[in-house]
């Protein structure tokens, strides 16, 4: 077999392995809401619906205050979508923004879903210490 | 396995012989199509980008290196997307202008986690592959099989085409996950079918004609359900096997049903996705189009490709100009005129990115003009040029005859009102209604936010 080939078939190797490989970390993440790259079209839990809330930890003049936020002047109203469905990534880069809100102790994001067969999701709870910037997250949300 | 062996397998798969009509279609028919999205659906969005300077990328290492995608960055590089993509069906395609069109499209969704559609991960696949097909002009394709076919030989010769191969085992092995992933209760129960299609007519009808023959609503969903499933699966051994086709001789039955059967289900799992409606825009066709050239009889498609080359052939061989070799001071000349016009219509798009797109369009010339200069390789400098600014032409034509602008402006207007930016709305509105299509303008939404700019104002 000539060199040229050689290289073809290893590149063909790699290329075809990270297709197999890709959508298989899906199964090993501890995240099933993200389903980006797993080719899960019409799967159930890009079905399910969620509603969103958050709530921010504020200082004030009477103490600490939780008070609701309405996110609609914050963010473009795409993004509403991505926090709905658990997008990690999103939440964390929305939670650790709203720190940057000096009065911010901390801030609690929270969805509950409701699955393909209109059953009620365990909700999943997202908060951010604003102080550590430490992110925890309870609830399984499937 | 012996490694040899399997080496020999792998080996003997991809460079399998393919009929040359088959790379050729596919290619010039994605970037055809590529074009036209880009331009018409995609970019139509940008104007969510950057808004209060929030961003999140597919990749965190990405996030790290590229500055916050702005609206003018996303649409100019999915316009200039479309240029080189369209630029490249005119001529014989370069490797580099195949990977210029993959990197363009791939980082304008990679981004920013606001384009999250996953067919569109797909089509950066597709390109990935394309950059590897054997890069053919119609004549390398049709003169020399019409040559051959008159010494009598057959017309079905046959070449190297890994690339076209590769993009064969990429669609078996998405196709082959999207049916394991509906292994899942959800899908087999029906649910998430049932959420999907309800809503439809077509659908409702089916329901009702099951339940007539004496079946539950449940084992109607689930068996729609299944059948989805088995779909997917002849979908993807047929895409497997497809590309071997040309380089077996004698094909058993069973190779030539499960053909025919992966057409098929192509065809009509596409189609009933389209009649659900998705947001998926022109995918539905890219897959259309890629069935067919897999599945098609090389004969078949053979002839179809002649007749639809053979009139850019005829305009060659009419304008006898373009056989010649074109003077130095021609080819200087033409890539500074064709710079000047596709900045000109770059700028003419009244859009975001319409100055990166013809500047960009520019540069491209620029550097095929300097690629190709040293080599002394005048025709080529021309035909780049031409090829570069009649597809500039093409795109401030198309996006100014269809919905773009108006529909770019009225989804930027809608989210800065939502945010209360008056001002930034009213003017987004006020282009939005100078391109909008008749009865569709949003001249309420225009006058209701000049009264609240002047109530505010006051």
């Amino acid at each position: 077999m000539s060199t040229r080939k050689k290289q073809i078939l290893v590149f063909l190797a790699a290329f075809i392995s990270l297709q197999l490989l890709a959508p298989l970390t899906y199964y090993l993440r501890d995240d099933p809401f993200d389903e980006r790259f797993a080719w899960r079209m019409f799967s159930g839990i890009r079905l399910y619906q969620c509603s969103t809330w958050i709530s921010e930890k504020k200082q004030t003049e009477n103490g600490v205050e939780d008070t609701s936020v309405d996110l609609g002047p914050l963010i473009h109203h795409a993004w509403m979508g991505h926090l709905s469905r658990n997008r990690v990534a999103v939440i964390e880069a929305l939670l650790k923004r709203r720190c940057q809100v000096e009065e911010n102790l901390g801030v609690t994001l929270e969805n509950q879903c409701v699955d393909t067969a209109s059953r009620m999701k365990e909700p999943v709870t997202y908060e951010i210490d604003c102080k550590t910037g430490e992110i925890s997250k309870t609830g399984k949300g499937v | 396995m012996n490694p040899d062996r399997a080496t020999n397998i792998f080996e003997r798969y991809f460079f399998s012989g393919v009929s040359p009509a088959r790379p050729y279609l596919l290619l010039k028919g994605t970037l055809l199509l590529l074009a036209f999205d880009c331009w018409l659906l995609m970019s139509s969005h940008g104007g969510r980008y950057n808004v209060a300077n929030f961003n999140v990328s597919h990749f965190g290492w990405l996030d790290a290196i590229q500055p916050t995608p702005t609206s003018a960055l996303y649409v100019g590089a999915l316009l200039l997307c479309g240029v080189v993509s369209l630029a490249s069906f005119f001529v014989k395609p370069t490797r580099w202008a195949l990977i210029a069109v993959t990197f363009l499209y791939t980082w304008a969704w990679a981004s920013s986690m606001l384009d999250s559609y996953q067919h569109h991960y797909l089509l950066s696949l597709v390109l990935v592959n394309l950059c590897c097909f054997p890069l053919q002009s119609s004549k390398d394709v049709w003169r020399a099989e019409v040559q051959v076919s008159k010494k009598g030989k057959d017309v079905n010769r046959v070449i190297e085409a890994w690339g076209f191969v590769s993009l064969g085992v990429t669609c078996a092995i998405v196709y082959g996950y999207t049916a394991v992933t509906k292994l899942g209760a959800d899908w087999r129960q029906g649910h998430a079918l049932k959420r999907l299609t309800a809503s439809q007519q077509w659908m409702r009808s089916l329901l009702r004609s099951f339940e007539d023959a004496g079946f539950s609503e449940s084992t109607f969903w689930g068996l729609f359900a299944l059948s989805a499933i088995c779909v997917q699966l002849t979908v993807s051994l047929g895409y497997f096997l497809a590309s071997q086709q040309d380089s077996v001789i004698k094909k058993p039955w069973f190779y030539k049903l499960v053909l025919l059967l992966g057409f098929g289900a192509a065809i009509s799992f596409h189609a009933g996705v389209e009649g659900i409606h998705l947001e998926i825009g022109w995918f539905s066709y890219y897959m259309f189009w890629m069935a067919f050239v897999f599945f098609a009889p090389a004969r078949f498609l053979f002839y179809l490709g002649a007749f639809l080359t053979s009139p850019a052939q005829k305009v060659q061989s009419v304008f006898s100009w373009s056989q010649r070799r074109p003077a130095k001071s021609v080819a200087v000349m033409l890539t500074v005129l064709v710079s000047v016009l596709v900045i000109g219509l770059g700028l003419a798009l009244d859009m975001p990115g319409g100055k990166i797109a013809g500047f960009g369009s520019a540069i491209v010339l620029l550097f095929v003009f300097g690629f190709y200069f040293f080599k002394n390789e005048f025709s080529l400098i021309r035909t780049w040029a031409l090829a570069v600014g009649t597809s500039v032409f093409l795109m401030w034509a198309s996006i100014l005859n269809s919905d773009v602008r108006f529909n770019f402006y009225r989804y930027t207007g809608y989210d800065l009102r939502k945010r209360g930016q008056y001002e930034e709305a009213l003017n987004a509105y006020v282009k939005a209604n100078k391109y909008a299509p008749p009865g569709k303008d949003r001249k309420r939404k225009e006058e209701e936010l000049r009264r609240i700019v002047e109530s505010r104002k006051n």
